[in-house]
């Protein structure tokens, strides 16, 4: 099924070798970032709010302070206080000021001698509160007598009447709309609404940090960016920021949770107090579902026109998103991701950033593209059963191709909905009889990635291995892809290929493994970097045989001459050249540094077999089959399991995942017991079809990969379900309860 | 060398009702000049964290990026991955 317009044939790119951090991680041997320790370590932690919404009107900790071991304890005094803009909004989310804007919000932290010090010395600070009324549903947010989260935290975009809750605004569309919809034979609207859902990584956050009266520190961090961690340590703190040396650790797990800040400060700052001594914090889960990320909340307004043979007309959607206390819901990506499948000729979109007294709100893993195919999926579905229509038909006529207009605007280049729709319809779990309470649901997905500021370099072991250096931590396995595509580019085994992901003293600035990025820029970077390095391997040949350098080429590890004319010399391999370097000009070694262009858009199809309990309202997904366009899959095990997570997080966003909260403002089920991630006996086995077609901007075809996943899920469980029931539900979690009331009452009044 | 700016219709506020530019910039560093100079209400936007798309293509802002002439460039707020 591959569609391929780049015709070299690989070696070892679409192979499926071990992989290079397997051996660490099953043994143990990994250090992950609660692992290190190191000489005169205190251990920290962190008093939180109890209320959703209070000023406080004092701290006491002087009993604290007296316990024995207690090095150090910190509150907002200890930070500067000039800071405005993004780095106020990241000090204010690491620790609170006069006000606690969120259940779970820092107060202060405490570094002592043991972990059980430090957590005795919590309960001894005494804090008196005033609580202050809060909001938590985005809605209620929106609404005129709402309490208000910030006073004037609406920005430039904000239009005059809004809400004081609403923190920023958005507008774009194109075409006639009310042509649009006249030309429509049916025309519905429908309000959907999602729940907050936690990135649910298995290690929570962990660092450990030291930093000296001067300004010189250095931390060791569980994170998806530790350049980003530097900026944002270095602005909150208001730190040199070459002065601050971060170092990853082996992570596990993100999904877009880690690529910004909460312990990693307060860790800094409490070194600094205790006299340089280093402080590690790790946080509990509690902490992690309380005080950091997860994504936004929405509520969702979609109108979508379509003619009775399939073709859509129009679509405008009004999305409302609450990121928390300090915004950053990503409904700007919802938007773009909304009506992005299709071709359509009127599109309208408007978007609000809502405030509410929650954690402020993290990426994950393709920002706001699932609540949005939740929504406008959800409603096409409709309107398929409403007219008879195939549902993948329907999508085959409307989808975007080379050269389609997407509806946030810029034109797409090579990319491959149509060829994904077509290997989903041909596969047989489309196909598969259906019983009694059963039903299956088609949707699509698409997330646009990303490129980004990466910095890498590569260079030549004396016995000619290679060490790459890469910025990009190592979430999905691009360590894997980075190394065969290593290999690829040198033609030298992937096992003489070592891919170290290094410090932000020893690269230049790298962007986090965000955005399905680190195979893609990191792999595109160090093509060019292992590149310039063959320049000099057939450079130094060159001057060995005293021909030009253009009459030396590079083929499967060895240089040789470009032909007769060229002389008669027997190829030189990789590993003679290496073990000559010291005697022909010294090491070798390239790097590249650049904003990585060439980024690959992707598209999804997904379709869900559910089983639906009448009795129990409990969902029971039978079969579940991915489709995707990776462009390229450098390691398809790695690509299939990509496929995969996001299916999985999206089945527990969809059917179980959300954040409750009481009448008090604060969370209900901070733990996994109560928030229910699903587990592998939950899932049945999730089948995949890698679709190839390449990105012709990346020397691979590569595309990322990692996030689209996460889109379809929602929406194609949601129609699972109703074609089960008859029933349509549109809100989340389908949760047993929820679905049970949807079939009693014939909705699931949202 | 004349280049056509797409803007969110949110922004047209700060640009005299329009959401599409005629800007004269051969590269993306005199684009954000002009917008600056003759729409400085778009200051605030601009200084927010901005990604482009350059004739399809989605990219981090580089100053000293060459722009085709009557090349079509949206202006978008940075992305956010997961």
């Amino acid at each position: 099924m591959a569609k391929d317009d780049i015709t070299k044939s690989f070696k070892f790119i679409g192979t499926r070798p071990n992989r290079p951090d397997g051996f660490e991680k099953v043994t143990g041997r990994a250090k992950y970032g609660a692992d290190i320790s190191a000489v005169g370590m205190l251990h920290g932690a962190v008093l939180r709010s109890p209320y959703a919404h209070a000023r406080i009107k004092s701290i006491n900790f002087e009993k604290a302070a007296k316990l024995d071991g207690v090095k150090a304890i910190i509150t907002r005094d200890d930070f500067p206080k000039d800071r405005e803009g993004e780095p106020l909004k990241l000090l204010e989310n690491t620790i609170a000021g006069e006000i606690a804007y969120y259940d779970g919000h820092a107060i202060a932290a405490v570094a002592a001698t043991s972990v059980f010090t430090a957590k005795e010395a919590l309960k001894e600070i005494e804090v008196e509160y005033e609580v202050l009324p809060h909001v938590i549903d985005v809605d209620e947010a929106m609404k005129p007598d709402a309490p208000i989260v910030r006073e004037n935290a609406g920005d430039f975009s904000v239009p005059e009447g809004s809400s004081p809750n609403v923190a920023s605004y958005i507008e774009f569309g194109r075409g006639d709309i009310a042509n649009g919809f006249d030309k429509a034979d049916i025309v519905k609207s429908g309000l959907f609404k999602t729940e907050a859902a936690h990135q649910g990584y298995i290690e929570p956050h962990a660092c450990m940090a030291q930093l000296d009266h001067n300004g010189q520190g250095e931390m060791w961090v569980c994170t998806q960016g530790h350049w980003y961690i530097r900026q944002m340590c270095s602005e909150v703190l208001g730190l040199e920021a070459s002065k601050l040396c971060v170092t990853p650790s082996e992570i596990g797990g993100g999904f877009g949770g880690k690529t910004t800040i909460f312990i990693e400060p307060l860790a800094l700052a409490l070194s600094k107090k205790s006299g340089g001594r280093p402080v590690k914090i790790v946080m509990s889960r509690s902490e992690v579902l309380r005080a950091t990320g997860p994504t936004a909340s929405a509520s969702m307004d979609v109108k979508i026109g379509m003619t009775k043979d399939g073709y859509l007309t129009a679509g405008c959607v009004e999305f409302r998103m609450q990121g928390g206390a300090f915004g950053g819901s990503p409904v700007s990506e919802a938007l773009q991701c909304a009506f992005a499948s299709y071709n359509m000729d009127a599109v309208h979109h408007i978007g609000f950033d809502v405030l509410a007294n929650r954690p402020r709100a993290a990426a994950y893993r393709a920002p706001g593209s699932p609540m949005a195919a939740f929504a406008v999926e959800s409603l096409i579905d409709e309107m398929c059963t409403d007219l008879n229509l195939d549902p993948i038909d329907v999508r085959l006529k409307n989808a975007v191709a080379e050269g389609s207009k997407s509806s946030y605007g810029p034109k797409f280049k090579k990319i491959g909905l149509i060829e994904t729709l077509e290997a989903t319809k041909e596969h047989p779990n489309y196909s598969i009889e259906l019983g009694v309470n059963q039903g299956r649901g088609v949707a699509a997905g698409y997330w646009m990635n990303h490129g980004g500021e990466t910095s890498v370099s590569v260079s030549l072991a004396e016995d000619g291995s290679v060490n790459v250096s890469v910025g990009t931590p190592d979430i999905g396995g691009s360590r894997a892809s980075i190394a065969l595509m290593t290999a690829e580019t040198y033609g030298i085994p992937y096992d003489s290929v070592r891919v170290n992901i290094l410090e932000t003293g020893a690269l230049g600035f790298n962007e986090p493994t965000h955005g399905s990025r680190a195979t893609l820029a990191s792999g595109k970077a160090v093509y060019e970097a292992a590149n310039q390095t063959i320049a000099e391997m057939c450079t130094r040949v060159a001057k060995k045989w005293q021909i030009d350098p253009d009459a030396v080429y590079w083929e499967n590890g060895y240089a040789k001459p470009a032909g007769p004319n060229a002389g008669d010399f027997s190829p030189i391999s990789i590993k003679q050249i290496a073990s000559e370097m010291d005697q022909t000009g010294g090491p070798i070694a390239g790097h590249h540094e650049a904003s990585i262009r060439g980024v690959g858009h992707s598209f999804g199809v997904h379709i869900a077999d559910v089983e639906v309990d009448p009795e129990t309202g409990r969902v029971t997904v039978l079969r579940y089959l991915v489709a995707q366009d990776a462009g390229r899959a450098v390691h398809p095990s790695y690509v299939e399991g990509q496929f995969q997570g996001g299916a999985v997080q999206g089945i527990g966003w969809a059917l179980n995942e959300e954040y409750v909260y009481g009448e008090d403002g604060c969370l209900q089920n901070a733990a996994f017991l109560d928030y229910r991630i699903p587990v592998a006996s939950d899932l049945p086995n999730i089948d995949t079809i890698i679709v190839e077609v390449p990105n012709p901007d990346h020397p691979f075809g590569v595309r990322g990969v990692g996030e689209t996943g996460i889109a379809p899920p929602l929406p194609a469980l949601a129609n699972a379900v109703a074609a089960a029931t008859k029933v349509r539900l549109r809100s989340l979690p389908m949760s047993p309860t929820k679905v049970l009331k949807a079939l009693k009452t014939g909705n699931d009044g949202c | 060398m004349a280049v056509n700016v797409y803007l969110w219709a949110s922004l047209k506020k700060f640009t005299n009702d329009k959401d599409i530019l005629k800007i004269e910039a051969t590269t993306i560093g005199e684009l954000v000049s002009v917008l600056r100079r003759d729409f400085p209400g778009l200051k605030p936007f601009l200084d927010s964290g901005i990604s482009f798309a350059i004739n399809g293509e989605l990219s981090n802002p580089n100053s000293n990026e060459t722009i085709p002439d009557e090349a079509e460039i949206y202006i978008m707020q940075k992305l956010k991955g997961g």
